[in-house]
């Protein structure tokens, strides 16, 4: 069964977290709890960790999105070419859900990626900035749950 | 994933690599000639150079920060000035350096100036007001908005810097209580104008 996406699509995943490793940086200095803002990137990459692990009889021939992973690489181009950090980290997102198959959720799980995003702090600045860590947990764990709903379902379907 | 998108895969990426390789190599010209030429006295006018924290270092990378606190027309002020050539994202909205020391935003106001026009920011934090300037600068055109800095920035890398010079990021801040007069601090504190 394979397991691991095709290597030139782990290569662009891993080009598009080296171009963002200014997120570090962000980490490193920013103000109070947004220092933690790593733990929000490893909650979002969850369900790729979960979709690419967890043996399922359907997931067997699990593919990836080629298209997808070159819309990332495109993103990722045009952030390094223009120093436009916040594209390269969209495009490291797309990199990301291209390594599993497209499905409702690959939607969301993109829609979410702001929420580690040092440009999540930019918006909540303009609107709510006291509540600007909580928006960021928040949105990961709709993520999270809106996975979980959608995994239960899928096994419950199965299973019927 | 059959043969086709791999190879365009691999072809994509090794395009991508390449440019970005030349790219960091590519010597953009800065704003050294317009910082280095910032006199620290003159008529009317005198300052000192302040000291970069090893934050600031961490914040700012290898771009080019100018710290001074200068006497001119009766006002003290603190000028900070910061050119994001080498490492253009380290150079981020300054309301957010404010909120992180705990200002919040009370109003904002432009400023008008030669070229163009800056914001004046009037910030509290527990029962303090302060109003700072900022604004950005190519040295013939002067605004505030973020986003024109982050599309005339890109451009300019986009271009190899064919497009213009660098934008520089200026932030003036009282030093004492008193509140800065901006139409006066303008009017007789011309190196202002050659940034």
């Amino acid at each position: 069964m394979r397991r691991f996406p095709p290597l030139p699509q782990l290569l662009i995943a891993a080009f598009a977290a080296w171009r963002s490793n200014d997120l570090l940086l962000f980490w490193r200095t920013a103000p109070n709890i947004e220092f933690y803002g790593w733990v929000i990137l490893l909650a979002w990459l969850f369900p790729l960790l979960l979709m690419r692990s967890i043996h399922h009889p359907k997931d067997q021939e699990l593919g990836s999105q080629p298209v997808l992973s070159l819309i990332g690489l495109a993103l990722v181009a045009m952030g390094m070419l223009g120093e436009f950090n916040v594209l390269e980290q969209i495009g490291f997102a797309f990199s990301i859900v291209a390594l599993v198959p497209w499905s409702n959720f690959s939607v969301i799980w993109l829609l979410s990626s702001v929420s580690w995003m040092p440009a999540w702090t930019w918006i909540a600045g303009h609107f709510f900035p006291a509540y600007s860590f909580l928006g960021r947990c928040a949105i990961v764990l709709v993520l999270i749950l809106i996975y979980g709903l959608q995994r239960r379902q899928t096994l419950i379907e199965d299973l019927s | 994933m059959n043969t086709y998108w791999k190879v365009t895969q691999w072809l994509a990426l090794a395009l991508v690599v390449g440019l970005g390789a030349i790219w960091e190599f590519y010597p953009l010209p800065d704003a050294s000639p317009r910082l280095d030429a910032l006199p620290l006295s003159g008529p009317g006018f005198s300052g000192y150079d302040v000291p970069i924290d090893d934050l600031e270092k961490s914040v700012f990378q290898d771009n080019r920060l100018v710290k001074r606190v200068y006497r001119a027309a009766g006002q003290s002020f603190f000028l900070s000035i910061v050119d994001g050539t080498k490492h253009r994202s380290a150079v981020h909205d300054p309301t957010l350096c404010f909120q992180g020391k705990g200002w919040s935003i009370a109003d904002r106001r432009p400023l008008p100036l030669v070229g163009g026009s800056g914001e004046i920011l009037v910030l509290e934090r527990e029962g303090e007001t302060m109003e700072v300037a900022v604004w950005f600068s190519n040295g013939h055109q002067r605004y505030s908005s973020l986003v024109r800095y982050w599309f005339d920035t890109a451009l300019r890398r986009l271009t190899l810097g064919k497009s213009g010079r660098e934008p520089i990021r200026i932030i003036v801040q009282p030093v004492e209580e008193q509140p800065i007069n901006w139409t006066v601090l303008i009017r007789e504190f011309y190196p202002l104008w050659q940034l």
